[in-house]
């Protein structure tokens, strides 16, 4: 049987395991609204947000190496836990999720997507790997073209790889 | 009254039947969960209290106000989605708070761990009030040793609360909307210890309050409905099992004579010199009361492989039986029916009925719900003599069935059937039955040939292969949902 960490809730074994989002989700959009009740720039803030995760997450996890396409793949798996589709045109990534962590229902008093959030955060992890050489994909973020939170089907987000 | 309390165990010790239905709760919720990686869940709480903390000017205190009205809606929001998930906590605050672990998992995904819970009054009020001293904080156990954990939570403030008061926002919110909302109390959820103000562990004391002197009367709470209408609670549980049949008893005769204007004697005299009749109609009215909500049965069956697995699962169950279960069972079976008939139906009645073999009464209690089966689609005449002969029969003849086996090329190039999540799902609920079917008989071997200490393996054996097959259930059936 295995031994159960000493200290189960810290952050290297919480990357471990699993949590659900659904309370959190709906908090991020009642932050949204305060975001907007506050005048800020809400996808700029959303985007702080996703880098500031994924800078620290990368102290505990990283990218694992492989194609774009693949560690794209995981990468989704691992952090958010959807399963979603990339396709790479040239140099540009599109990434389809149909179950979005951070997006379920268009909210009528709210015009912004939860996933800003993640774009940024998956951009930013490819920074970080890059920066401790344990990638060389420089995958740039270029934003979310769909999403549920807006009142489509699906959420949609756009990279695009430079050299 | 002071407690340590180990891992997965809440409050006091609890009956194995409320320890499955925990599981049941925390898998359903599961279930129903929108899951993903621990660590992101938790740097996006963290990312969450940092914005508002900088929307509030810096203001710590505003700051944990708006981070608790912000977190408790969001759960709120979920509470409403499913209510369900609700429906079978106790609704008195002594009783809710033994399953902390269960709404821990809820909103967490992971169990509380160790904690110490102190049960007092608060002075000066005389309250009722428990504290919870958890050991492992969620939040602050590793808050502070990376660059982005940029607010500080002063020690001077020990009392105060910190990082966690979202969650605990989300607690109280959900307690007082759902779970309490017809107990005429309320209960008042802080954060009094906070690991990153210098407190040992995380300190979570509620305060139970009447509800006329709560002060947050919720616009929402009219329209919420907490309760069952089964009008069972997790707390009832073990009352159930032990007298199950004084409790049915009494709702059976009440709803005879509500419904039908009768008395029970009446109605169950119709079926004198039809006895069998009435033992079939025990089967059959289960299966229709269950299609009843929604039509589950119709919907799967359906679907023809569906439908055709239950037909073969139902037939194996039928003829493993008499193997299986053992004839002591099957008696204790008659007698749990007649105990129940021995009032409400007339004497000559029961006296035929006890002259019944063992199995006369379970294998026609198997017909009935057989008869129901096949009123609701599963044709049993059709049927092959297994289930895989079905699948390979229909692959060659049907291109759904042929889309639910995957063709995958290995690296060979040999081309392979790789078994679908769908076989998987068969093989665990027909294990998930067969388990049940054994219980008896390791329970009567372990009585009968060895100690009492065998026999609590046995039922523990027993409980942890429930757990599993569960959990696998879950897991494919999740699995199954994603693709």
């Amino acid at each position: 049987m295995a031994v159960p960490p000493a200290n189960p809730t810290a952050r290297e074994h919480l990357r471990e395991n699993l949590a659900p989002f659904n309370q959190i989700r709906n908090a991020l959009y009642q932050l949204i609204r305060f975001m907007q009740d506050k005048k800020v720039s809400v996808p700029d803030d959303l985007h702080r947000m996703g880098r500031d995760i994924a800078r620290t997450f990368s102290n505990y996890w990283l990218p694992p190496p492989g194609d774009p396409t693949q560690v794209l793949r995981e990468v989704y798996l691992d952090v958010t836990g959807s399963k979603v589709k990339v396709d790479l045109t040239g140099k540009n990534v599109r990434v389809v999720d149909k179950k979005c962590r951070l997006c379920k229902v268009k909210y009528p008093d709210i015009d912004h997507a939860g996933c800003e959030l993640i774009v940024a955060m998956i951009a930013e992890f490819f920074v970080q790997a890059r920066a401790k050489d344990a990638t060389s994909i420089n995958l740039k973020l270029v934003g979310v073209e769909e999403s549920r939170a807006r009142g489509n089907e699906r959420c949609v987000h756009l990279y695009r790889l430079e050299s | 009254m002071r407690a340590l309390i180990p891992p997965g165990v809440v409050g006091e010790e609890k009956s194995d039947m409320s320890k499955i239905f925990d599981g049941v709760i925390t898998r359903f919720s599961r279930f129903v969960g929108n899951w993903g990686n621990a660590l992101f869940y938790n740097l996006l709480y963290r990312e969450i209290f940092n914005e508002i903390f900088l929307l509030s000017g810096k203001n710590q205190t505003l700051a944990l106000a708006k981070f608790r009205e912000v977190l408790s809606a969001g759960a709120l929001e979920s509470a409403e989605r499913h209510p369900q998930i609700f429906w079978f906590f106790p609704d008195t605050p002594e009783k809710a708070l033994r399953y902390l672990n269960v709404l821990w998992q809820i909103f967490l995904g992971v169990e509380v761990g160790e904690y110490e819970k102190i049960q007092d009054t608060e002075p000066g009020t005389g309250r009722e009030r428990y504290v919870f001293r958890v050991k492992h904080c969620p939040f602050c156990e590793s808050y502070g040793k990376d660059a982005e954990d940029v607010v500080r939570f002063s020690p001077k403030n020990v009392g105060s609360e910190g990082l966690a008061c979202g969650l605990v926002a989300m607690i109280e919110k959900v307690a007082n909307g759902y779970i309490l909302r017809e107990s005429g109390v309320k209960a008042q959820v802080t954060e009094t210890g906070c690991k990153l103000r210098g407190s040992p562990q995380l300190e979570v004391t509620v305060v139970i309050i009447p509800e006329a002197e709560w002060s947050e009367r919720t616009q929402y709470g009219e329209q919420r409905q907490r309760r069952s209408k089964w009008g069972v609670d997790l707390s009832t549980i073990d009352d159930l099992v032990n007298k199950p049949l004084d409790k049915l008893k009494v709702q059976v005769s009440e709803l005879i004579e509500q419904e039908a204007h009768m008395t029970p004697q009446e109605v169950f005299g119709l079926f004198e010199n039809y006895e069998a009749d009435l033992v079939r109609i025990l089967g059959f009215l289960p299966v229709h009361y269950l299609n009843e909500r929604g039509n589950l049965v119709e919907k799967i069956t359906r679907n023809p492989t569906f439908s055709k697995l239950i037909g073969h699962i139902f037939n194996a169950v039928k003829k493993s039986a008499p193997l299986i279960v053992p004839p002591e069972v099957a008696q204790d079976y008659l007698n749990v029916f007649l105990a129940f008939i021995e009032d409400l139906a007339p004497p000559e009645m029961v006296a035929r009925y006890q002259k019944w073999g063992s199995f006369d009464y379970f294998n026609l209690v198997l017909e009935g719900a057989g008869m129901a089966l096949g009123d609701l689609g599963v044709n049993f005449v059709g049927l092959k003599t297994n289930f895989w002969e079905e699948l390979q029969t229909a692959q060659k003849k049907n291109e759904d069935i042929e889309k639910s086996i995957t063709k995958t090329t290995n690296a060979s190039g040999t081309t392979s059937f790789q078994s679908p999540q769908l076989l998987n799902l068969i093989g665990e609920v027909s294990e998930l039955i067969f388990d049940l079917m054994a219980l008896p008989s390791k329970m009567l071997v372990a009585s009968s040939y060895a100690q009492a200490k065998s026999i609590i393996t046995a039922r523990g054996e027993l409980l942890e292969a429930l757990e599993t097959r569960l959990d696998n259930i879950f897991n494919i059936v999740n699995q199954l949902r994603e693709e």
